[in-house]
């Protein structure tokens, strides 16, 4: 795997298309990277006479299959940058291809920045919202909630705007639909004025952190922590606005300190060059730290010998996206990884189940094994989303032979 | 302060204890290795893990600071691949400036716990300094 920065459009289709991780590979009839809304219009529009597929992709950061096709794959790259800016009332106008470091520069300079991030921020605006990645911190939503507004190609290869004031319930919709609602071309976001963060890593035993791990959560702007499967310490990683920031030192040693905006210290992984696998559940907050518990003994006592990468453990605010992991409930979530070089899943398969039986939703952009059978108990909204997409795309220009089995459609 | 110590340093009986007993990390069985850098400048440290019945991994970048000494468990080491506990395996470490490496191991899963200590095998450099 070349550890060269990695883009979407470097590809080309005399190779098999590859995700981020490698461990998704396949090889569209093409690949295409329109610089406009109007082509991309068009290419829909094609598709739907020739009675084809076509699926976006983002920066390919995912690694479940919701947009692996072997019919037209369309990188929205093309589609990017800072549009328009509202500095008073801190709203944006951007293209759903920007990838959020590059967009979190142009937004630094018009004084504004993304509330929150994930541990990368090699995303793209329209990957993070349909896929519902999130951060850390019980006051921050996922990214999805920052889509007020924007336009989107429908399956019939027309352009549709909407805004969250006039139609609340299908913005609720589309926020996490993963392109199967349409394709996001622009995006108006709700953001913050621009603000530093002060970031600090403190390291300690696991059970003195669980002791404290409610307060921990309630104290800090933004907190989440690894646990080392290894060692079995933790490190947890608090962000605040400077002056605000806590000190654990009577029961923690401090291991990293660092000040910036918020898309420098709080992805912290962006550049890492050594690939990995993810599995990810969400499931109600009060149920994070049993089912944490119950994930520590079982990779105690089978799986020490070949994992040694931590788990991370983060907190979700509710949302009312329908397809959203953190859909009316606040949450937590716990990521499992494994080097992508190692075996992975009779590793995840063997600890989905206690993730499942604690209420877990899985990430829709990393592993898991559910269809729609086991995830239409999980979302109050289901059938009314099903009913939507079917009136927006009965045609299925949008679907793929996954995405038909994961939706039951 | 002088140089002291080699730039190429050798493990041959590497087997991290599967099993641990007590409190951790402080118990944890372990393979370990010490390093002294006694330098004015940083020693950046590239390791490759050689195994019984497949290619070698590597390199695993780690970094020891001027004049400080740094413990690394290879528990510890996930990029770019984890280690494997209870197999075999031996540790080519090469240092951008001499160094002193110790290998240690406490298994904590036995009944006794027991603690080895060694120094590493040092290889005559044959690169530049560190006599």
């Amino acid at each position: 795997m070349p550890n060269t920065p990695w883009s979407a459009t470097s590809q080309n289709l005399g190779q098999d298309f590859h995700n981020w991780s490698g461990g998704l590979r396949f090889r569209p009839s093409r690949l295409d990277v329109p610089e406009d809304e109007e082509t991309v219009a068009a290419l829909v529009r094609a598709a739907a006479r020739q009675g084809r597929s076509i699926r976006p992709v983002g920066s390919a950061h995912s690694s479940s299959e919701i947009y692996v096709t072997d019919d037209i794959l369309v990188s929205m790259a093309g589609i990017c940058g800072l549009r328009e800016h509202d500095a008073q009332h801190h709203r944006a106008t951007v293209g759903a291809g920007s990838q959020l470091t590059e967009l979190s520069k142009e937004l630094q300079a018009a004084g504004m920045t993304l509330s929150n991030f994930g541990d990368v921020a090699t995303q793209t605006v329209g990957g993070a919202i349909g896929t519902g990645t999130h951060g850390s911190g019980r006051d921050f939503p996922n990214l999805s909630m920052m889509l007020v507004g924007g336009r989107l190609v429908t399956a019939g290869g027309e352009i549709r705007t909407f805004d969250v004031e006039e139609e609340p319930d299908f913005v609720r919709a589309l926020r996490v639909s993963f392109g199967t609602l349409g394709i996001l071309t622009w995006t108006t976001l709700k953001l913050e004025p621009l603000h530093d963060l002060h970031r600090q890593e403190w390291c300690l035993a696991f059970e003195p952190c669980m002791e404290v791990l409610d307060k921990l959560s309630r104290e800090n702007r933004n907190f989440d922590f690894y646990w080392y499967p290894r060692s079995d310490e933790v490190k947890i990683r608090c962000l605040n606005p400077p002056g605000e920031e806590k000190d654990y030192g009577a029961f923690a040693r401090l291991a990293k300190d660092e000040t910036g905006p918020p898309h420098e210290v709080i992805p912290q992984h962006s550049d890492l060059p050594h690939r990995f696998e993810e599995m990810e559940y969400s499931m109600p907050a009060e149920a994070g730290p049993e089912c944490l518990g119950k994930l520590r003994a079982r990779i105690k006592e089978r799986w020490r010998r070949s994992v040694g990468w931590r788990l991370l453990f983060r907190y979700i605010k509710a949302d009312d996206s329908w397809l959203s992991e953190a859909y009316g409930r606040d949450s937590v979530s716990i990521s499992l990884h494994q080097n992508a070089t190692l075996p992975y899943w009779d590793f995840f398969l063997d600890l989905e189940p206690i993730m499942r039986d604690h209420g877990g939703r899985p990430h829709w952009a990393k592993k898991h094994s559910l269809r729609a059978a086991e995830l239409r108990p999980l979302y109050p909204m289901w059938d009314r989303f099903l009913a939507l997409r079917q009136e927006m795309d009965p045609g299925g220009r949008f679907l793929t032979r996954y995405l038909r089995g994961l939706l039951g459609c | 302060m002088r140089a002291i110590g080699k730039r190429r340093w050798t493990i041959a009986g590497g087997r991290i204890p599967l099993e641990s007993n007590g409190p951790e990390p402080e118990f944890t069985s372990r393979d370990e290795i010490a390093v002294l850098n006694c330098c004015d400048s940083p020693a950046r440290l590239r390791i490759h893990i050689h195994y019984a019945d497949r290619p070698a991994v590597g390199p695993y970048e780690v970094e020891v600071a001027a004049r400080r000494v740094r413990r690394i468990r290879f528990n510890d080491l996930i990029f770019p691949e984890a280690l494997p506990l209870d197999e075999d395996f031996g540790a080519v470490i090469d240092a951008d400036i001499p160094v002193v490496v110790q290998f240690t191991r406490l298994d904590s899963g036995t009944a006794s716990r027991i603690a080895v200590a060694a120094a590493a095998y040092a290889e005559r450099n044959l690169q530049g300094s560190g006599r």
